[in-house]
């Protein structure tokens, strides 16, 4: 019985390190959507400030996996609202055509709990009007931050990036983007909103390390020792060879 | 000779013809449910409002269940053999019928569903130790509740004496019942809205395959369906036993 669970718990131990590699070449395994609230800010003409925050969300400590969120979002798009007159029946609802906006920088922060909270974070009762503030301040406060590639919106590209998260803990995700506008917009009395949708995912991504293998040198170790056993008794058992 | 000690000197002599497809099972069982249980256990470590609940290890246990279902079967091909040519032999050795039985339980059941389970834990627990005391037992124990049961009624068919049996029961237990059980319940549901009572004994019966089939449209009380499925597989297990006990008859 030594030689086959001897044998049996190499194949463990090697099965584990097999499921290890196999898990560490995807690029991510994911966890689960993390619910953001989107609000954008009108700096100056023709410059807008679009910021998303997440809510909290907690990650443990666990060897040899580290977790990142990753980000998608669509093209931050400037809607004309032309103003309603009041005391006339409603408009039938036209949606404006969207005027083409250019992209200038995204960037992405995560915070401690903390500092989420100190800052006004989760958005539970919807964005407050501060919300360019809490932008000019994040940048200083986050644990830790990645800035996210032009996408080219014409092509219909999201804009998308990651950031890792820097260890153990309740975190908030905070996604600050700016975009401005090329063309005149429409004059006065016509305000404007930007649409945008930002969604993000918790992901997690293993990479094995020392303690990872140690553990299944172990395991194969005790595998080795078992069958190293049953040989020792076997050659005693046996009878020996006449002289 | 105590009893035990000829249960497992039989055991091992049974074990010993099957050990290397045991290990390899318990390879390619650790590979890959270990690659499915690692990210269902790891999904289930993080806490967000939003995320909706994950589930444990079914996945990752469910091949793990073809695979060591596959063992019992094989197990259970070899029974068959034994008792149409050999059984006598062994029999008219000092082991009692009961014994006999048991090494065989212990041999098509127990170490099968042992390995099932533990094959896609190893792979968490290399990864990190901490993930096995964090992750969800109900559907382990679901599963093997219902593995215990389908595993001893493989045996039963192996008293029929014929592989080819053995073989076919295996293959429609372990390989074609879920399907089956999905599409019945697919085509009930499509045709009545849900299931008719008769028909919901199935998830008390096989509570892991239609909880992994069907998730929480099942509706069904985790304890009632253990305790119908544990009773059955300890009344299939215990009625194996008498029946090598008394009505076994060898060639």
């Amino acid at each position: 019985m030594l030689r086959p669970a001897g044998v049996l718990l190499i194949c463990l131990a090697l099965g584990g390190l097999i499921s290890l590699s196999l898990s560490s070449r995807f690029s991510s395994i994911y966890v689960g959507p993390v619910d953001t609230i989107v609000e954008s800010v009108k700096v100056e003409e023709g410059r807008w400030v679009v910021m998303a925050a997440s809510v909290e969300f907690e990650v443990p400590s666990m060897e040899g996996v580290g977790f990142l969120v990753q980000v998608r979002a669509n093209s931050m798009e400037v809607f004309p609202n032309p103003p309603t007159p009041v005391g006339t029946p409603t408009p039938p609802l036209i949606t404006p055509a969207p005027i083409p906006t250019k992209f200038e920088s995204a960037t992405l922060y995560i915070l401690d709990d903390k500092v989420g909270r100190a800052i006004g974070l989760p958005w539970t009762a919807g964005a407050p009007t501060t919300v360019l503030n809490i932008a000019r301040e994040v940048p200083h406060l986050a644990a830790n931050s990645a800035g996210l590639q032009a996408p080219d919106w014409s092509r219909g590209e999201y804009l998308e990036g990651e950031i890792s998260i820097p260890g153990e803990g309740k975190w908030y995700l905070v996604f600050v983007g700016e975009v401005t506008v090329d063309q005149p917009i429409p004059g006065s009395g016509i305000n404007q909103t930007v649409e945008c949708f930002v969604d993000a995912e918790i992901a997690a991504r293993v990479h094995p390390e020392l303690g990872q293998y140690l553990r299944t040198a172990y395991l194969a170790g005790v595998g080795v020792l078992l069958i190293a056993l049953d040989w020792i008794r076997r050659k005693g058992v046996a009878p020996s060879a006449p002289s | 000779m105590r009893p035990l000690a000829r249960i497992s000197e039989y055991l091992s002599v049974a074990l010993g013809r099957y050990s290397y497809g045991m290990a390899l099972a318990a390879l390619a069982a650790a590979a890959v449910s270990g690659v499915m249980s690692l990210s269902d256990a790891v999904g289930q470590m993080v806490k967000t409002p939003g995320a909706t609940p994950r589930p444990a290890i079914e996945a990752g246990l469910m091949f793990s269940h073809l695979a060591f279902g596959m063992v019992s079967m094989s197990m259970a091909g070899l029974l068959a053999g034994e008792l149409a040519s050999e059984a006598l032999f062994h029999l008219s050795l000092p082991v009692r019928r009961e014994e006999y039985a048991l090494a065989w339980l212990l041999t098509a059941v127990w170490v099968p569903l042992v390995l099932e389970i533990v094959s896609p834990a190893v792979p968490l627990a290399i990864l990190d130790p901490r993930l096995i005391t964090g992750i969800a037992v109900g559907p382990m124990v679901l599963r093997a509740a219902e593995d215990s049961l389908m595993f001893s009624t493989i045996l039963w068919s192996a008293l029929l004496k014929r592989k080819g049996v053995v073989t076919a029961y295996g293959l429609t237990a372990v390989l074609f019942l879920p399907a089956i059980v999905g599409l019945v319940l697919a085509i009930t549901g499509v045709i009545w809205g849900a299931p008719p009572a008769a028909l919901r004994l199935i998830f008390y019966i096989l509570p892991a395959t239609t909880g992994t089939m069907m998730g929480g449209l099942a509706q069904v009380s985790d304890g009632a369906a253990l305790i119908v499925c544990g009773s059955l597989a300890i009344v299939s297990q215990l009625g194996l036993v008498f029946w090598f006990r008394n009505r076994l008859e060898v060639s």
